[in-house]
């Protein structure tokens, strides 16, 4: 942690709700993209982003600074997004375009982002099919980068646990690409037989 | 065929050693079912690691700071809400166990005339104090002006309106709203 990030820390417990907006500016983004992985909308991604940094701001007097203050935040989005399509019970994917603006060093090139855009809906699509929990362990890992032990701390998992979701989570995603690019190659073929 | 232990190997993380990784090669050469789904998998996971962290629409962290007066309402009303749904709770566990009591204690005849026994003395009560309260009207001396009348209720009526009031407001919006 740095030394700036425990002097917010330090005014955010004194009631100092600027210095929390500054941890809002600087951990904006992996909290949001978890919400956004999570949920696949991103009208949804930033009600529930928002909300994770209040939970986090009011629940600041818990937060033990022995502990990564990302990773805290991170399981407290976690939780709510998990939740939240608990409560929801069928997930509900947009399947809607990424802002191009949101993306990091997005081409202005209309091909370039069109494979992209298409390609962010296929990954959205295909980790749909997964089980809130797996989707979130899967996401901490590729997008957040967290090892086994802190996936399962933040998801309040043994590291076993997290081992055993990541490997069902892994071979279903890949059975279902599997399966994708079988139909898009078929797709292919159709369009390209002669009788077209 | 048998896909394990190879499966598990595709799919763990755990780095495999040589003779692991020649077995994973061989059996990977022989059976097409673990070899595509090695490759689907390979090709997606390079697609989620090549893949973006998403930032949210620019200016989240205003929108934060100016949604907190709203997101304090909100909790407040919650926060009044559970308080109220608490004492609810806590008088109808009262009354429940009082009847459970009265139930266990006495039989249904003795209860029943025990309720009509407190309506009567209630009833007996206000009329008491409705007698006393004329008695003293009559005995003040009849030179005490309207205006005294006038200038001791309204006080008294805008003290009940105001704890009527205050009393709704705790209840709708919660204590420490500004």
């Amino acid at each position: 942690m740095s030394n700036q990030e425990a002097e917010w820390l330090t005014d955010v417990r004194q009631g100092n709700e600027t210095a929390f907006a500054s941890l809002v500016e600087k951990y904006q983004r992996p909290v949001y993209n978890l919400c956004y992985r999570m949920l696949g909308d991103s009208m949804e991604a930033e009600d529930a982003a928002q909300e994770s940094f209040w939970k986090a701001y009011q629940a600041i007097h818990r937060y033990d600074p022995n502990r990564s203050f990302a990773t805290w935040l991170l399981s407290i989005a976690a939780h709510y997004c998990i939740d939240l399509q608990r409560k929801r019970k069928l997930p509900s994917f947009s399947m809607e375009l990424v802002p191009e603006d949101s993306i990091p060093g997005s081409a202005p090139n209309p091909e370039k982002v069109a494979a992209q855009t298409e390609q962010e809906a296929r990954i959205q699509k295909v980790l749909e099919q997964l089980k809130p929990q797996d989707r979130a362990a899967i996401i901490l890992r590729y997008w957040h980068e967290l090892s086994d032990e802190e996936i399962g701390n933040m998801l309040s998992l043994s590291v076993s646990a997290v081992k055993s979701r990541l490997f069902r989570a892994r071979k279903k995603l890949a059975e279902i690409w599997l399966e994708e690019e079988k139909s898009i190659n078929s797709e292919r073929k159709h369009h390209e037989s002669p009788a077209f | 065929m048998n896909h394990q232990p190879f499966e598990n190997w595709i799919f763990e993380d755990e780095t495999l050693n040589s003779d692991q990784e020649q077995s994973l090669k061989q059996h990977l050469k022989e059976c097409k079912t673990c070899e595509s789904v090695q490759k689907a998998w390979l090709s997606l996971q390079d697609k989620i690691t090549q893949a973006p962290t998403i930032a949210p629409v620019p200016g989240f962290s205003q929108r934060w700071l100016a949604s907190l007066p709203q997101r304090r309402l909100r909790e407040q009303r919650r926060q009044a809400k559970k308080f109220v749904v608490f004492l609810a709770g806590a008088a109808a566990l009262s009354f429940l166990l009082l009847i459970g009591l009265m139930i266990t204690d006495q039989s249904p005849l003795d209860w029943i005339i025990g309720g009509l026994h407190t309506i009567a003395q209630v009833a007996i009560r206000f009329k008491q104090i409705q007698l006393v309260a004329l008695s003293i009207i009559k005995s003040l001396p009849p030179f005490v002006p309207v205006i005294a009348w006038i200038s001791l209720t309204l006080p008294l009526g805008l003290l009940s309106l105001t704890w009527i009031g205050a009393l709704w407001r705790i209840s709708a919006i919660g204590v420490g709203e500004k």
